[in-house]
């Protein structure tokens, strides 16, 4: 895995093990741990996102239908909305 | 360094009903309080603050996950009073499903200990049984180079949550005895949670 640089409060720059994205690693200057920049995180708010969009795309045009022909199904928006809430979670566990 | 790693023994005990998120306390062997956490709930990344008393004003340690993912998720150990990384954590996620099984890693994760829940049968028997033999209490073992250096018993309690801390005779040429406490509060605040 690639080295990352750190800059460390100290104002020391020193690289270490890409492993450690995210995590925090001692400044060889000051011997504090300094942050190491990065993280999986981008992961995590891709799937959200996609699955909150996916929600809005399918509940959106499905609310508007319902309430354009008067129907009261509209309780099934909020189970559909619900469950894919659920499996967005799940996946970004 | 801080006196509260004087000791060979510890035990934590976990406040089993708190509205929102946990805490727990870690007694010495003579039922002194030397360290208190108290974490939030709903908090995306885990960063667990222990302090020296309930009144969190001298803050000890710090187990901080780097990621929001929790599944293999790997934990740093800072020591608060000096500012220095101890070590780090790391939740083997697949083998957890059967066994919790955690490494510890040194400044640059490199493996150097292996902490690991007690039996493979207990462990199997804990997850997919029900009423009482669910129950069993846990024990892990903290190995380092083969030799036990600390071991983790949970007392059977189904009202408090309460785990002993032993450290091994000469466990201190091996670790750090912080990141032995480090491990116990992974223990209590991360297993526990999924438990």
């Amino acid at each position: 895995m690639a080295e990352l640089e750190v800059v460390c409060d100290c104002g020391h720059r020193f690289n270490v093990p890409g492993s450690l994205r995210g995590g925090m690693s001692n400044c060889p200057s000051c011997g504090k741990a300094a942050d190491v920049p990065g993280g999986p995180e981008k992961l995590f708010w891709l799937v959200l996102g996609f699955w909150i969009l996916l929600a809005m795309v399918v509940l959106v045009p499905s609310a508007g239908y319902l309430f354009y022909t008067g129907h009261t199904l509209g309780g099934w928006g909020v189970v559909v909305f619900g469950c894919l809430l659920v499996i967005a979670i799940v996946l970004s566990m | 360094m801080s006196d509260y790693i004087d000791h060979d023994q510890y035990y934590i005990r976990k406040k089993l009903i708190k509205v929102l998120g946990s805490s727990f306390h870690i007694y010495d062997s003579e039922d002194n309080l030397i360290l208190f956490s108290s974490q939030k709930a709903f908090k995306l990344k885990e960063d667990i603050r222990v302090f020296s008393d309930e009144s969190m004003s001298s803050e000890r340690l710090v187990v901080k996950a780097r990621s929001i993912i929790d599944f293999g998720a790997a934990y740093d150990v800072v020591d608060s009073e000096s500012g220095e990384k101890l070590g780090a954590f790391r939740r083997k996620g697949l083998k957890s499903i059967l066994k919790d099984t955690w490494e510890l890693l040194d400044n640059d994760d490199n493996p150097v200990g292996k902490l690991q829940e007690d039996s493979g049968c207990l462990a199997l028997v804990r997850r997919f049984s029900s009423g009482l033999l669910s129950m069993i209490p846990q024990s892990f073992f903290l190995e380092i180079d083969g030799k036990r250096a600390v071991t983790y018993s949970q007392r059977f309690n189904p009202v408090i949550f309460k785990m002993d801390v032993n450290l091994e005779k000469g466990s201190r040429e091996l670790l750090d005895p912080r990141l032995a406490l480090a491990g116990a509060i992974l223990l209590v605040a991360v297993e526990g949670r999924q438990a």
